[in-house]
């Protein structure tokens, strides 16, 4: 009980509402989940978060964290990368954008089950199962994907579960949201996601969850909470996904088996056994705003960062960032999960990142032009 | 039908608190209803009570433990009264329970929900100008202290239910009723402030720096917003002016046309305690009379004033504006004694808001079938009978009453218990928890065997000391055969865990290293003792508030203080014996030193619930003061309405024995047990010896005889109240032109009390007078009119429809009289009209106040009982035991105290019969097993054990040799260990606390230092 509590004195939060105005209203939303994560008055559909109760700063709340439990978080609002870095890693980036790191591998599942299904070397997959076999983690959060293509947030318990949500998904879906309001009763999960979504989650740990992380560290089961990024240079927009593909490729949504982005190309294999690519740009306009202005391709907040880029094709790229990366990746490779080849610093990451120089310039002009809200991350 | 053992009590305030716990004394199942999520009430949201300056807290927080360790007493908080029915003996009562969203059973305060809960919110309890959290108690002692979700403020983010360590969240709770089956209900539901933002003219919510009473007293307390710092709201800096502005929605006939009544009283505690926060704070109060009427009131106003150098204006405001610059306020006002308008510019303004009744009120009283006045506040069925309803079996004490103070609020609980009780005496007992006692197991000629537990208390002693550490350090020490840890030694898991480990290791002795023993000591002994242990083999070091609290910033030395603290608990351990507490019988009967009014009620009261009475007069007929009085209260009643049945009652009831033309002329022994010794004043009748439980003083007051003022006793025409009362009476009084002048002998440097009842008086006389003869003109010349509560509106009455005139003087320059022929001039400066005038009349009335009665030195003697400054008897507290000595079996009621109107005499008087029923009620009294014993062997008989007792448990008694030895009474000991530490001889040992077992602590101090 400090002198702070003294009603007048205290600077209220904004709420959801300033988060609606400058990001969900401003067109710059990735549905990443992480304002919803802990309050379950907000709900991510199709067009971002919804109050679906009152805000508390309208029920008349002083605070809700710091200007809101949603805005505290939000990965898309300008926040200091140096900053998070000090925070998550204690010290900061020498490289932009791969971000702080042990080491670079390559890495390739042992298991054939996963290599079968997987883009490149299945190592999320394989990474997931060594941690849920060897019990690091109660569960993991990852993708699914329902029948229309759409990614979905799912929980991976075993083998199975984990086998049933395997394969790249490109929509983004609100995974810290699952995350977020599963945390009450599990203590050691692992979070598969996006840059954005690492970032929103981390930040998490920073602000809304670091006391409750701080109390715990010392008890007898503390939080252990792994993250695993995913490479992501953008996401297309679901509700335009199904209408691209058609038009470009015409192709139904419920004929496709496999949908993989490789090498600037769309690769889609349907059920007839066929493979179709075109080109990525040919989905230029449905690409969501708010992934042009994005400066985290590698997820780089994240223990573990996985990407196709940089490495042979049954190779997944992987960045360890954390001890709790490091250890893992020894785990699975000792227990055998993977096989494993070291990399020296592959400069295409770079390259293939800068290529979106060009349109986020404009997607950033555009937003200036409209007097929306402009996002700084330095 | 079948009648009920048990009572439930609604409101959980001081008035219901004290009610329950005098109900659970007397052998009566308790459910006590309160909505709000912690019991206390307003009384707890105060900084500082007046006179004494005690902290409110510290006052109240022993009365609210008292509650909480009740096993008798159900706490039902957060819950409301939804239905009742049934009859007197057996009403069926049903409560709605509110969802906390926390397990009670599982929750135990440790407060971690509130520090992850992201979502700040304003404290009701704080009247908004607090934050707290969603997930939150209300105040650090409330009781129970659960933690509860309001989830209004609640994002569910959970991150409260990932923290409890004790899985005590509960999302899915719903609404609970229950029905509850009681012989009786005591409403206590108190009261609310007006919003003052309902008085315009004020700002309030308008202007930042305008701020409520109650508002002001969180920011004045220590564990309020500012901690305790008197700040602006609207910069957060030090407030360096001050002004309090009284009658805010009071005596106001658009909003409470009321008194108060206690405003004016906690307006000059706040100048008060915030001056003596910051002397440089200039003061000032605002008020339309000066209500200071009570005991010790008027000495506390002149000690603001002389001593604190608090400013009062007298002056009725007619806006507040806000400077646009400063945002300061600024006070328009009319100065009423310089006549003319003013200004005052401020930092802060607080307001003096109105007392209402709760918002729950109304639709209790339709619930329940009782009245409500005309402003919303309970209403008795007569003066006489302040506790009374419509309904029988249902009774109303406290500020649900009307406004009144905590001591009054306090004696009336006690009031409406001994109504219950008194209902219900023949099912007394039969509802409360007897529990047996598991046997014990003989540990004579073991080995010492030592446990000890060490508590992380979540984080509270874990997040700073290394327990782990502490463990491993006791288990190396002498005879320790068992040392672990446990995360929470409170948790009932732990109890079990506890009594396991007793088991499983032939336990003797256990050592607990936690918190403070104040508040869970009794758990844990009782954990021994089920575990078959005497439980005295149990010593508690607290390594929190003596540690980890106080060292929290330096791990590694509140480690190793920690680690010192148990191997000295561990020390002291293996010298404890088993002690067992000791039994005293109760004599079953009472004592009532005057038959007056309040001597008579209470004996009733008493004797009603099958106790034995002895009354004792002076004088040749019982009924005291009452007996010269023309008219009782403010509705002019006859006193033989209410003194006839009463007379009646005493004569007809078996228990009550009468001593007329009687004193007391000695007393000896102590709570439970006295001699009392009786004189017959004419001696016809030889001296009588009596024993008894208790004694209770009612011995009165009387009327000061002004000789030598305003021409009394040299004027046959110049009259005190009684002398005008006594001539009613007679039907020997007329006169056409009469001026009454207050406050003669009162509030002067000689007797600077208000006298409470003589305004009152004045003003019902005056009425009298009006009503037999219209045209006469009456003139009461007052300084301020004491009025207080609801009295104001026959202070309203007697200007508007009797004509009444009153006229301020001050005693700078108070009114002179002088006698021309059969007429007398009074000359008198109007403060009003800011002119001198003359009056002549034919009849000078003068209220004089209430002095002691012309025996108390005497009996101040006998009994061995304080007075206060002003020559009355002194209670044992001002505030929460206004009814008893400090010294235990010993009562005081009514005028004997201080003067007080003839309600609030029967209330007093109802009241401490109840505190006196529950001593009585309990037959045997288990005395403390800490108390100090004597070695005759050692005794030389100095006395000077005798000396130091501040209890007088302690005899000088010739033993069979003729040999003086200290005896101490075990009943009246409260162990504090003087007489152990001034015995030149140590033969007197303070159990619990034995020379031997400190002398082990010190020498485990001083080998590790």
């Amino acid at each position: 009980m400090g002198a702070d509590t003294f009603v007048p004195q205290i600077i209220r939060s904004e709420g959801f509402e300033k988060l609606k105005e400058q990001i969900v209203d401003n067109g710059l939303c990735s549905r990443c989940g992480t304002c919803a994560a802990f309050c379950e008055r907000l709900e991510i559909d199709e067009d971002g978060p919804k109050l679906i109760k009152e805000c508390v700063m309208n029920e008349g709340a002083i605070k809700c964290g710091e200007m809101g439990t949603c805005y505290d978080n939000c990965p898309i609002l300008s926040f200091s990368p140096t900053d998070l870095d000090k925070k998550v890693f204690g010290e900061i980036r020498v490289d932009k954008v791969l971000g702080t790191f042990k080491k670079i591998v390559a890495v390739k599942s042992k298991t054939s089950e996963i290599l079968h299904k997987s883009q490149d070397g299945g190592a999320v997959t394989a990474f997931l199962l060594c941690a849920l076999e060897e019990k690091l983690i109660e569960c993991a959060i990852v993708a699914s994907r329902d029948e229309n293509w759409k990614a979905v947030p799912a929980v991976a318990y075993d083998k199975k579960s984990l086998f049933d949500s395997m394969g790249t998904k490109y929509s983004a879906i609100p995974s810290v949201t699952t995350i977020g309001r599963m945390i009450y009763k599990h203590r050691t999960l692992a979070l598969v996601g996006t840059g954005c979504q690492i970032a929103g989650f981390k930040q998490s740990e920073q602000s809304t969850l670091k006391v409750l992380l701080d109390k715990k560290k010392e008890s007898k089961n503390p939080f252990n909470i792994l993250t695993i990024g995913l490479f992501c240079y953008e996401n297309f927009k679901y509700s335009k996904y199904e209408e691209k593909v058609k038009d470009t490729f015409g192709i139904n949504l419920e004929d496709i088996v496999k949908n993989d982005i490789i090498k600037g190309k769309v690769i889609i294999n349907t059920k007839d056994g066929k493979e179709h690519t075109k080109p990525v740009q040919m989905f230029n306009d449905i690409v969501e705003d708010c992934c042009a202005i994005c400066e985290d391709f590698t997820a780089s907040f994240a223990d573990i960062s996985v990407g196709s880029i940089a490495s042979h094709d049954d190779y997944s790229t992987v960045i360890i960032r954390s001890d709790k990366g490091l250890e893992l990746l020894d785990k699975a490779i000792k227990k055998g999960y993977v096989e494993m080849i070291e990399k020296t610093m592959p400069k295409i990451i770079n390259k293939v990142e800068s290529s979106k120089d060009k349109k986020r310039d404009s997607v950033r002009k555009k937003i200036e032009k409209e007097g929306g809200y402009l996002p700084t991350y330095s | 039908m079948d009648k009920r053992g048990s009572v439930v009590v609604i409101g959980a305030g001081i008035a219901g608190m004290q009610a329950s716990l005098d109900l659970a004394e007397s052998g009566y199942k308790v459910y006590l209803v309160e909505k709000e999520q912690s019991i206390g009430g307003n009384m707890v949201k105060l900084d500082k009570t007046f006179p004494t300056g005690d902290c409110a807290m510290c006052t109240i927080s022993p009365k609210m433990v008292a509650v909480s360790s009740n096993p008798d007493i159900e706490k039902l908080t957060m819950s409301e009264v939804v239905n009742v029915e049934g009859d007197p003996g057996n009403f069926t009562i049903t409560i709605r329970r509110k969802p906390k969203f926390v397990i009670d059973d599982k929750c135990n305060g440790c407060g971690e929900c509130a520090e992850v809960c992201p979502s700040l919110v304003p404290s009701e309890f704080d009247f908004g100008i607090r934050a707290k959290k969603a997930i939150d108690i209300p105040f650090p002692q409330a009781v129970p202290l659960i933690y509860a979700i309001d989830r209004r403020y609640c994002i569910d983010c959970k991150l409260c239910d990932a923290v409890c360590g004790k899985d005590a969240i509960n999302f899915n709770q719903e609404d609970e009723e229950l029905k509850l089956n009681v012989g009786a209900i005591i409403v206590s539901t108190g009261y609310e402030l007006l919003d003052p933002s309902g008085v315009e003219e004020y700002g309030y919510g308008k202007i930042k720096n305008v701020v409520s009473n109650l508002q002001f007293e969180r920011i004045l307390s220590p564990s309020g917003p500012t901690l305790g710092h008197v700040r602006k709201p609207n910069d957060g800096k030090s407030v360096k002016k001050i002004a309090f502005i009284q009658c805010v929605g009071s005596r106001d006939v658009r909003h409470n046309p009321y008194c108060s009544q206690i405003c004016c009283m906690a307006s000059t505690k706040e100048a008060v305690v915030a001056k003596e926060h910051d002397s440089e704070i200039d003061a000032t109060v605002l008020y339309m009379d000066l209500r200071s009427f009570g005991k010790g009131f008027q000495e506390y106003v002149n000690k603001a004033k002389d001593e604190f150098g608090v400013h009062y204006i007298r002056g009725r405001v007619a806006y507040i504006s806000e400077n646009p610059i400063t945002n300061n306020p600024i006070i328009h006002y009319e100065n009423t004694e310089k006549g003319k308008p003013e200004t005052l510019e401020v930092d802060l303004v607080v307001l003096a808001s109105a007392l209402k009744p709760s918002s729950t009120a109304t639709k209790l009283s339709n619930m329940l079938g009782i009245e409500i006045n005309n402003h919303g506040f309970f209403k008795e069925i007569s003066p006489d009978k302040p506790f009374e309803t419509l309904k029988p079996g249902i009774y109303i004490n406290g500020t649900c009453r009307g406004p009144k103070d905590i001591p009054d609020s306090v004696s009336e609980s006690s009031g409406a218990a001994a109504k219950a009780e008194v209902l219900l005496s023949d099912v007394r007992k039969s509802e409360i928890i007897n529990e047996e006692k598991p046997p014990q197991r003989d540990i004579t000629g073991e080995e010492n065997r030592i446990g000890v537990f060490v508590c992380h208390c979540g984080l509270n002693i874990a997040g700073v000391i290394k327990v782990p550490d502490v463990v491993k350090s006791a288990g190396e020490q002498e005879n320790v055969v068992f040392s672990t840890n446990t995360i929470y030694a409170c948790s009932q898991e732990n109890q079990e865990d506890i009594k396991k480990a007793i088991k499983d290791n032939k336990l003797n002795r256990v050592v607990l290293a936690a918190c403070t023993p104040r508040n869970l000591e009794p758990l844990f002994r009782k954990t021994v003792e089920e575990a078959g242990l005497n439980p005295y083999l149990f010593e508690m070091t607290n390594i929190r508030e003596h540690s980890s609290w106080v060292h929290s910033k330096e791990p590694e030395k509140a480690t190793s203080k920690a680690k010192e603290l148990v191997n000295m608990g561990i020390a002291k351990a293996g010298h404890l014996s088993p002690e067992e507490k000791g039994k005293a019988s109760i004599d079953g009967s009472a004592l009532v030193i005057g038959g007056g009014i309040a001597g008579m009620t209470s004996a009733l009261e008493i004797a009603r619930q099958g106790f034995k009475v002895d009354i004792i007069e002076k004088s040749s007929k019982l009924g005291g003061a009452i007996n010269e009085a023309h008219t009782l209260f403010m509705d002019e009643s006859e006193p033989t309405e209410i003194l006839t049945p009463i007379l009646n009652k005493v004569k007809s009831q078996g228990n009550i024995t009468v001593h007329l033309n009687s004193k007391v002329s000695n007393v000896e022994g102590y709570t439970g047990n006295f001699k009392i010794k009786i004189k017959e004043l004419n001696g016809s009748i030889n001296d009588q010896e009596l024993k008894s439980g208790a004694i209770l003083l009612a011995t009165g007051s009387r009327e000061l005889k002004p000789e030598g003022s305003y021409l009394y006793g040299k004027n046959t025409n110049v009259l005190t109240q009684r002398d005008l009362e006594k001539a009613l009476v007679n039907d020997d009084f007329s006169c056409d032109n009469m001026a009454i002048i207050q406050c003669v002998g009162a509030r002067n440097d000689e007797r600077p009390y208000c006298s409470r009842t003589c305004c009152l008086d004045a003003i019902k006389n005056a009425i009298v007078l009006k009503k037999k003869n219209p045209k006469l003109n009456i003139y009461i010349l007052y300084r301020d009119i004491m009025t207080f509560g609801l009295y104001e509106e026959y202070y309203r009455e007697s200007q508007e429809k009797y004509g009444i005139k009153y006229i301020r003087y001050t005693p700078a320059n108070p009114p002179t009289v002088n006698s021309i022929e059969d007429k007398l001039s009074v000359n008198v400066h109007d403060t009003h009209l800011g002119q001198e005038i003359e009056i002549e009349v034919d009849k000078l009335l003068l209220s004089t106040p209430q002095i002691p009665s012309e025996d108390i030195d005497e009996l101040q003697k006998v009994l061995r009982v304080p007075t206060s400054p002003d020559g009355f008897f002194m209670e044992a507290h001002p505030k929460l035991r206004p009814l008893r000595f400090t010294l235990g079996g010993l009562y005081l009621a009514g005028n004997c105290q201080s003067p007080k109107e003839v309600s609030q005499v029967i209330a007093q008087a109802t009241g401490v019969a109840s505190r006196i029923t529950a001593l009585l009620s309990q037959e045997m009294m288990e005395t403390e097993a800490n108390t100090a014993v004597v070695d005759p062997n050692s005794c030389i008989g100095c006395g000077r054990c005798m000396d130091v007792c501040n209890f007088r448990a302690i005899s000088l008694e010739a033993n069979h040799n003729n040999d003086l030895k200290s005896v101490i009474n075990s009943a009246v000991c409260k162990g504090c260990g003087a007489c152990s530490s001034v015995c030149p001889n140590a033969a007197i040992t303070a159990r619990l606390f034995t020379n031997t077992q400190i002398y082990a602590m010190i020498d485990e101090l001083l080998e590790e230092a």
